[in-house]
């Protein structure tokens, strides 16, 4: 999906009113809640925080939307801000972890998950996401969106506010540092 | 043919049932929450402090412009300032502005480092902190690292953020109570290890956060009233522990005398539920219940019921436990545990 088939913008260019803003607000909720969610997940959020994160996601686009003058690409706008929340809730969540390491002792870190997220079907998902969230930050959202997204370097490095080249650079370094986390967790070839 | 990578497994990624509603619900109900508002002075000290600081205030506006406290510190980057706030320091990182007003930690913008007990505010934040934290506003945003401690948002707003980096949320101030609540289990819920009731206070932590005639507010764990430059001290004798109780089915220390203020009641029984939980959990359900029954409204009634929830939980109690867990949801739907709870009724 290019950037140049998205929607066009949901509202016009002078800031709106309250009402009118919850009515935008609406609207981007109704069309594409499903789309941040996905790519929530995709961004390696477990499920059971991915319904916060998403909450974070619009809480964050209603104050923007305040702000933003004209959003001339809804998904576009949409994923990048999640890509930033989900990036702040990965850099907390390896907080959170040192905080366990020092609270409760490395023994914790080796626990096995509980037993809801060793359904099989969600197994490979978990598996994956747990990789991810260990990747570098700016690696894995290159990956997420081009691999996962299945975004142009274009349409990434428009999200990302960066060069089309350090795109298609990122991308080859997040395969390879995906592949040797997965490695290092799993055995075998990616 | 080269195998697909794992990541496609992600590409399946289903939208959970619900979902969708849940998530709107829940944003609805944080905008729907109250701005916040400067808090206003009880008119007794209001009216003390007219009485007896006008003249010189009259003096030192006459003077400076502006009270000495109210000046704003500009602290260039790189640079590090000071300041004596509330009941302890802040260590202000440049680039950043920020003023005392009040007893409280006004920040424009910029770090502070804070260590002690002070009220601090942002553009649209405004907080207690006890202990160690670190306060960064830019923009409109504020966040508040706690280190250690704890700090208490008077509203909510996706503006104010407060992230808990502490690995317990009770005060390091708070006494040592005799009736100190068990350890939780394990696994309350199967999705979430974090227990349910988690970050329940204990009965120390509110009293130390109410004040003593304050009327007690509905209180939400994320963002109950913070006392500014109040002094934490109501001191409720400790529960009767080991006194046996006649009925398990009355509240477990009611006010014996009437003039008893009724927040500091409620804190009783609240105790003497924590007590009862460690002595007897069994009978502590009737205790926790009565506590709910006769406060329904009370500032514990949350935090009450949360432990009610981890009790039936821990007992094996499992009708009693989504029973009680729906009634959570009923009455506090818009409570930081909610999504726990709501995930605790759904697991199998």
């Amino acid at each position: 999906m290019s950037l140049a088939s998205a929607e066009p913008a949901v509202r016009p260019a002078s800031p709106p009113v309250a009402g009118e803003r919850d009515a935008v607000w609406a609207a981007l909720y109704d069309r594409h809640f499903d789309d941040v969610y996905r790519l929530v997940r995709r961004a390696g959020v477990t499920v059971a925080d991915a319904e916060d994160v998403a909450q974070k996601v619009f809480l964050r686009v209603h104050a923007l939307l305040a702000h933003t003058p004209e959003v001339t690409h809804p998904l576009a706008w949409l994923r990048a801000i999640t890509v930033r929340v989900v990036s702040e809730h990965h850099r907390f969540w390896r907080l959170r972890r040192v905080k366990q390491w020092v609270v409760e002792g490395v023994a914790t870190l080796g626990r096995t998950a509980p037993p809801d997220e060793q359904y099989a079907t969600h197994q490979a998902q978990d598996q994956v996401a747990e990789v991810l969230r260990r990747m570098s930050p700016k690696l894995r959202e290159v990956l997420v969106l081009a691999e996962l997204e299945e975004l142009a370097p274009a349409e990434v490095a428009t999200i990302l506010g960066v060069p089309v080249n350090t795109v298609r650079s990122r991308r080859h370094l997040a395969r390879a540092q995906f592949g040797a986390l997965w490695q290092r967790r799993h055995g075998g070839a990616p | 043919m080269t195998a697909p990578p794992p990541w496609d497994a992600l590409k399946d990624v289903d939208v959970p049932v619900g979902a969708r509603g849940r998530v709107r619900q829940r944003v609805v109900d944080a905008l729907a929450a109250p701005r916040p508002r400067r808090r206003r002075a009880p008119l007794v000290l209001a009216g003390l402090a007219l009485a007896g600081t006008a003249a010189a205030a009259i003096v030192v506006v006459a003077r400076d412009g502006a009270p000495p406290s109210a000046r704003p510190v500009a602290v260039a980057d790189g640079q590090r300032v000071g300041l004596a706030v509330g009941e302890g320091h802040a260590s202000v990182v440049g680039p950043a502005e920020v003023r005392v007003v009040d007893g409280a930690l006004r920040i424009s913008r910029g770090t502070v480092e804070t260590l002690g007990a002070m009220a601090i505010a942002g553009p649209r934040c405004e907080a207690h902190v006890e202990g160690s934290a670190q306060v960064s506003v830019r923009g409109d945003a504020t966040q508040v690292r706690v280190f250690a401690g704890f700090a208490r948002v008077a509203h909510v707003d996706p503006l104010c953020e407060v992230i808990d980096l502490t690995a317990a949320p009770a005060p390091a101030s708070a006494p040592s109570a005799p009736t100190a609540p068990p350890a939780p289990p394990a696994a309350i819920d199967p999705i979430d290890p974090t227990p349910i009731d988690a970050g329940v206070p204990d009965a120390e932590t509110i009293v130390a956060a109410a004040p003593p005639r304050a009327v007690a507010p509905r209180p939400r764990p994320a963002a109950p009233s913070p006392a500014v430059d109040e002094p934490p001290a109501v001191d409720t004798p400790p529960p009767a522990v080991d006194t046996p109780s006649p009925a398990v089915d009355e509240p477990p220390t009611a006010p014996a005398q009437p003039a008893v203020d009724p927040l500091t009641a409620e804190v009783a029984a609240y105790r003497a539920a924590v007590a009862r939980e460690a002595a007897d959990p069994v009978t502590a359900i009737a205790a926790w219940r009565a506590v709910i029954d006769r406060w329904p409204d009370g500032a514990l009634a949350e935090a009450a019921e949360l432990r009610l929830i981890a009790l039936l939980g821990r007992l094996g109690k499992r009708a009693p436990q989504e029973a009680a867990a729906r009634a959570f949801l009923a009455r506090h739907p818009r409570s930081a545990r909610a999504a726990d709870v709501a995930r605790l009724l759904e697991a199998p």
